[in-house]
């Protein structure tokens, strides 16, 4: 039987293979030149640096959770903590289950060890980051409050890290194969309730780190409430390990055994079900169609309705289709103001159209006799579209709210924002687009930059309005210029 | 109908094709055989313009461009499908690209390869096998002039695999070309007129089955003479007899 030492190596290989995997399909176009002695390397720093990274935002969350000694900004971290740590698990989520860990079962490693590779290796993704929190805040925490904070911060971190874990395990196994599952039907109805619900999973916890967020800026305004009900948030956690470092009682002190003892549940939970995450198991029923009819479409429809489906039945890339509205709303909802939720919805809407030709670049499209200015429109009418979704549910919003629509600003936009989409994917592939945006940080800047420009020109042509042409006018005519540069991209193209 | 002139495809350091000449005419099966990392797959990429590549390619006197790719059914070694979509989705897509009008073809390709009873389940949920039958319908749906298939006996059941090399043979019967990669000495010989051995990104040898044994000497089969001509026939005896010691 493999000792933990042997198991934590074992889960380093798959640790390495899935930093490998996910860092060599992000660049699958630029492979060519490089040795996979080189791609490897480059692979594992990537992860590193990536993790750092991270663990830097961690270390300085930790410091300033630790530093303010109080029950809410103790419970505000581990809170902070937990959504945090969930999504960049769901984040990552996906990659992971495409593991191969069934590889193991060849060799003698009893099955529940082979479950415990999976979780180890599923724990290495943030370890640094990790090590970083159970560090920091409980040492921080033992200097600015007392001595015996350090064991209940501590543990704290442990149960938001258990917590975690079994969380997204367990959204995993029941969104993640439901998405899977064959189509047709009400099939298909169900597999869009549950991309839905998957995608709002998402939308949840980032809602509720940036709460949190709030809640730091406003901690006075909480305290009063916090310590009416004490009695009640002591049998709560996170407060109840909040209290037990600060105020320690023994309603705090059992609360806090029963929460540890549930972790310890949730991770036996989480053993034995992780194996099964991944594991998508389809009907068998043969499903032969009575009438074999093909609805056979231009290439550019053809391709829009690729993409559709492509969004439907991919989490990432419907979270990136309702986004734009997303963050539009809830960055209006603190205090921003409606023009900078045009940037955003626009930000938001190039990532997608770059994300989705991206793809293209790798697919079999590459055979097809299409040329690229339809390629470019198809994705751009994708990106439009939800633009103008994204805008109308922004509006419904702000309406609610009474604030100022700026109508105006929107329509004079509007051509502009059909230009840059085309013009960003041109410019992303002359610079050798990749499939994800997330890594091709230079080239992605530049692109984004170039596309607000685009779209923020007219607005600042309105500004200084031309002779005798009203400001509107001046914005207007800027946004039909560039609408018909963009055209002119599409039909030049080849 | 196909060129290919002093072909160099390379990936950083390593060049995989090291100037390979070779012409396929209209009504002719011809085969590219080599061992792994030979450079048959870069080839057939370099002709659908999947990698970058120096020296010249023509289809029909033509550079091959975005329109030309209409004149080509291309069967990869690795799939080129979408996973999520059901394969009737990919062809639809993939008919729709094509911009095919008469859609009987196509379904009779998916009876002719048992695909009717896969056709709404998703690509990811298939077999290798049925993966591969569903790139093959994907590149004959629109009978083009030209097929360029990869391994594309990989996975295949005996009942598939007869099939499609009835169509090959039948699509050559009717003034098309095929240019296919297989490293089954078996296949080869029993379907090509003409065949081109590829050894560390060179072609060594090419010609019909009669001329490369005129040119190693030999009355063997085609594995002898690929073994001859990759010098491969030394090192396997030096080796079973290293192993039966």
């Amino acid at each position: 039987m493999p000792s933990l030492g042997e198991l934590w190596k074992i889960s380093g290989i798959f640790y390495r293979n899935l930093g490998f995997l996910s860092y060599a399909q992000m660049r699958q176009l630029n492979l060519k030149g490089q040795g996979m002695e080189k791609l490897a390397h480059n692979a594992s720093n990537s992860l590193l640096f990536n993790k750092i990274f991270l663990s830097l935002i961690f270390f300085m969350m930790a410091l300033f959770g630790a530093m303010e000694s109080s029950v809410i900004s103790y419970a505000a971290y581990l809170l902070l903590l937990l959504f945090m740590f969930s999504f960049f698990f769901l984040q990552i989520v996906t990659y992971f289950f495409s593991l191969n860990f069934d590889i193991l079962r060849v060799f003698p490693i009893p099955p529940r060890d082979i479950k415990k590779v999976i979780l180890l290796t599923f724990l290495r993704i943030f370890d640094i980051p990790l090590i970083v929190n159970l560090a920091v805040f409980p040492v921080t925490a033992a200097f600015i409050a007392h001595w015996y904070s350090f064991t209940p911060a501590f543990l704290g971190v442990i149960i938001d890290e258990s917590y975690s874990v079994a969380l997204v395990v367990y959204l995993s196994k029941i969104f993640y194969t439901k998405l899977s599952q064959p189509t047709g039907g009400w099939r298909s109805v169900l597999r869009i309730i549950y991309q839905i619900i998957w995608g709002a999973t998402f939308f949840i916890f980032y809602a509720f780190m940036m709460w949190i967020r709030v809640i730091y800026i406003h901690l006075e305004e909480y305290m009063p409430f916090v310590e009416k009900y004490s009695f009640i948030f002591k049998l709560l956690f996170p407060f109840n390990v909040a209290y037990l470092m600060l105020f320690p009682d023994l309603i705090s002190l059992l609360s806090s055994i029963v929460f540890v003892l549930l972790a310890y549940f949730s991770v036996k939970w989480t053993l034995e079900n992780i194996g099964m995450v991944g594991k998508i198991s389809y009907e068998e029923k043969e499903n032969v169609p009575e009438k074999m009819v093909l609805r056979i479409t231009t290439p550019l429809r053809g391709i829009v309705k690729k993409d559709l489906k492509l969004i439907s039945r991919n989490p990432g890339l419907l979270i990136l289709a309702l986004l734009p509205a997303f963050e539009s709303i809830l960055l209006i909802s603190i205090g921003n103001s409606p023009l900078t939720s045009l940037g955003v919805v626009f930000t938001f809407v190039i990532i997608l159209i770059y994300t989705l030709f991206g793809y293209e670049k790798m697919s079999i499209m590459r055979t097809m006799p299409v040329p690229k200015g339809i390629i470019y429109l198809s994705k751009n009418i994708i990106g439009v579209s939800i633009y103008f979704i994204s805008l109308i549910i922004v509006d419904i919003y702000l309406f609610l709210r009474g604030g100022n629509i700026g109508w105006i600003s929107q329509g004079m936009i509007l051509p502009a924002v059909f230009s840059a989409g085309i013009i960003c994917v041109y410019v992303g592939d002359l610079l050798g687009i990749k499939k994800s945006v997330a890594i091709g940080a230079l080239g992605f800047i530049v692109i984004l930059a170039l596309g607000n420009a685009i779209v923020y020109l007219p607005l600042l042509a309105s500004k200084w309005s031309i002779v005798s042409l009203s400001p509107i006018i001046t914005g207007f005519m800027v946004s039909v210029v560039e609408f018909f540069i963009g055209i002119l991209i599409i039909r030049i193209i080849k | 109908m196909l060129k290919v002139r002093d072909l160099v495809v390379t990936y950083g350091d390593f060049t995989a094709v090291k100037g390979i000449s070779f012409e396929v005419s209209g009504g002719e099966i011809f085969g590219l055989l080599g061992p792994n990392g030979a450079g048959k797959s870069s080839t057939l990429k370099s002709i659908m313009g999947l990698v970058d590549y120096r020296g010249n390619i023509e289809l029909m006197g033509k550079k091959i461009g975005v329109e030309e790719r209409n004149l080509i059914g291309y069967v990869p070694e690795e799939f080129m499908l979408i996973d999520v979509l059901t394969p009737m989705e990919f062809f639809e897509f993939i008919a729709s690209l094509r911009k095919i009008k008469n859609q009987d073809r196509l379904i009779r390709l998916i009876y002719a390869f048992g695909l009717e009873k896969y056709v709404n389940k998703p690509i990811a949920s298939l077999s290798m096998g049925t993966k591969q039958k569903v790139a093959i319908v994907a590149a004959l749906m629109h009978e083009p002039p030209l097929l360029i298939l990869d391994e594309p006996l990989n996975g295949l059941d005996a009942k598939s695999s007869r099939i499609l090399k009835e169509l090959m043979k039948r699509h050559v019967e009717k003034g098309g070309a095929v240019v296919f990669s297989t490293h089954i000495m078996e296949i080869a010989e029993k379907l090509c007129d003409r065949i081109a051995v590829i050894n560390k990104g060179e072609v060594v040898a090419e010609g019909s089955m009669e001329e490369l044994r005129r040119k190693v000497k030999t009355e063997g089969t085609l594995e002898d003479i690929f073994l001859k001509l990759t010098g491969e026939d030394e090192y396997i005896r030096g080796v079973i007899d290293a192993i039966s010691r």
